[in-house]
């Protein structure tokens, strides 16, 4: 569906996106994951035809997005970051409008419409203007724009900032419900929208990828040392000689809290069963005992160069 | 061309949809009346004349007020973002917005015919001027709102595009009113860019194309400018 090759942005002499090379099959939910400022938007201003790239090419569907810009453009829809929409237009006449300039008319205009309606739910909101409705529904309506001509692939750039947690679901569920028969790819900052909706993540950071696979795949390939949980009822100073002791244990930091040690300890390999052992050998009382596997967001922050 | 139709359109609802249109259209018939009557009656004749000779005046300042939205809206709104990437030339989107801009002016010279319909009630007015001056009035405006539309596509301010178009529509006229100050050679030239001459030339009931290949010359021009301004973008 999408093949970018060394896509190159420069503004200026700062390089906003800088030799993206990545490929999307028809049919996946891709997100473009990256702090503000990593160059997300300006891929997908990109992809959508918007913006020329400065060097490198991307094809969608088969178009160049320079030379066949046309072609791609009918193919693809498009919200773009903060959702820009005509307030003092209906929510009928603005879907009728970009239905137009799709190229809709007569029956095909009213069924892409209608279609697009009801797969946003905005029936009762139609005659209402866009500067009233609320972020949710105005957020809905830039869905529905960019699906009024039924395109197979959806570009979404950051279709859930600025809306409240509630809202945040409604569009996640309708982003995954239009995900099942499109190619969509989406734009956040926000690592958990990833998890919800997509089934693949590529992590940009400063204009290059730095990741690009399943979430699975980015927890087996990024995770540093994992680590264990203790907690046991037990002297703190013996419990951390210990456990130091134990082979391939690196680093144990422990804490007392009500009357428990509780002791977080780094090692490459899982080690609970050597660390259950010395517990029954030295007669500690064992409350709890948990591999910890590195989140997603340590990964995503070690990637992007956050701090965590 | 169905999309020019459909842009159009949809500004001009934009346009009668809210207050704009009619408090622009009241407001220009208001002046334009004022400065046609006081004209008309210190001359004592039914002529149309003092509002052919007002409204490039009058023009300077309501056509920038028309055309100062039409692109700076969208690009500080960001809904140039959605329109540019419809399967739409960027040139289809420049003309649909002309032809918008184009129907406010027409409706409001529709307005004013008021002026000869009295006119030639109460006295014996020369319809081939009048008609004339009206054509010459609207193509006027139309090199206007061309200036205009560009001004407004060099930024997402609304005021400052109201100030860049106004700018532009001064130097055409303001130039035919200074030959007299030039070397005969540069008169030439200046008087030829102006609007003055031209418009005298219409407003006298004499329709030469070379007046109307001026006015039509300047449209296609700056109309072309915008194209070119929204499409760079792409290599800015």
């Amino acid at each position: 569906m999408i093949e970018a090759t060394a896509l190159t942005k420069v503004y200026g002499a700062e390089p906003a996106v800088d030799g993206v090379t990545f490929s999307i099959q028809r049919g996946e939910i891709v997100g473009f994951l990256g702090p503000n400022g990593a160059g997300k938007t300006t891929t997908m201003r990109m992809l959508t035809g918007y913006l020329p790239p400065t060097a490198g090419a991307a094809t969608v569907a088969g178009h160049d997005v320079v030379s066949g810009s046309l072609e791609v453009r009918k193919r693809v829809g498009y919200l773009p970051e903060s959702t820009p929409l005509y307030p003092d237009m209906s929510v009928l006449e603005y879907l009728n409008f970009i239905g137009s300039l799709r190229g809709l008319s007569g029956q095909s205009l009213r069924a892409g419409v209608e279609r697009a309606i009801e797969s946003c739910d905005l029936g009762r909101v139609l005659g209402k203007d866009i500067g009233e409705l609320s972020k949710g529904f105005r957020q809905r309506v830039g869905i529905a724009q960019a699906i009024v001509h039924d395109p197979d692939l959806l570009i979404l750039d950051e279709p859930t900032s600025g809306l409240d947690p509630s809202q945040v679901v409604e569009v996640r569920a309708l982003v995954s419900a239009l995900g099942k028969e499109k190619t969509v790819i989406l734009s956040t900052h926000i690592l958990s929208e990833v998890q919800a909706v997509s089934s693949r993540v590529i992590i940009i950071s400063s204009g290059r990828i730095v990741a690009d696979g399943t979430m699975e795949d980015l927890r087996r390939r990024h995770a540093g040392p994992g680590g264990l949980k203790v907690t046991v009822k037990a002297d703190e100073s013996a419990v951390r000689r210990k456990i130091t002791e134990v082979p391939g244990v690196s680093a144990v930091r422990t804490r007392l809290e009500d009357g428990l040690v509780r002791a977080e300890v780094d090692a490459a390999e899982d080690l609970r069963e050597r660390v259950f052992r010395l517990a029954v050998s030295e007669g500690w009382t064992m409350l709890e005992l948990s591999q910890t596997a590195p989140s997603l967001e340590e990964i995503f922050l070690k990637l992007t160069g956050g701090v965590s | 061309m169905r999309h020019v139709w459909v842009i159009a359109r949809k500004e001009i609802q934009t346009y009668f949809n809210s207050p704009v249109a009619y408090v622009f259209l009241s407001v220009f018939l208001l002046v334009a009346g004022w400065l046609f009557s006081s004209g008309l009656f210190l001359r004592g004749e039914a002529t149309i004349a003092p509002f052919i000779q007002v409204a490039p005046l009058l023009f300077l300042f309501f056509i920038p007020a028309v055309t100062m939205r039409l692109f700076s809206e969208e690009l500080g709104r960001g809904t140039f973002e959605i329109l540019a990437t419809l399967p739409v030339r960027d040139g289809e989107i420049v003309l649909g917005k002309f032809v918008s801009a184009t129907v406010l002016l027409l409706s409001a010279l529709a307005a004013t015919l008021v002026f000869p319909v009295s006119l030639s009630i109460a006295g014996d007015l020369d319809g081939g001027q009048t008609f004339a001056s009206y054509v010459g009035v609207f193509l006027l405006g139309l090199s206007y709102l061309a200036m205009g539309a560009f001004a407004s596509s060099v930024t997402k301010r609304e005021i400052l595009a109201f100030i860049v178009g106004f700018l532009f529509m001064m130097v055409f006229f303001l130039a035919g009113k200074f030959t007299q100050f030039l070397p005969e050679a540069a008169a030439r030239w200046v008087d030829f860019i102006g609007i003055d001459s031209h418009l005298d030339n219409i407003a006298r009931g004499v329709l030469d194309s070379r007046d109307l290949v001026y006015f039509l010359t300047l449209t296609a021009f700056f109309l072309h400018l915008t194209t070119y301004s929204l499409g760079s973008r792409r290599w800015r």
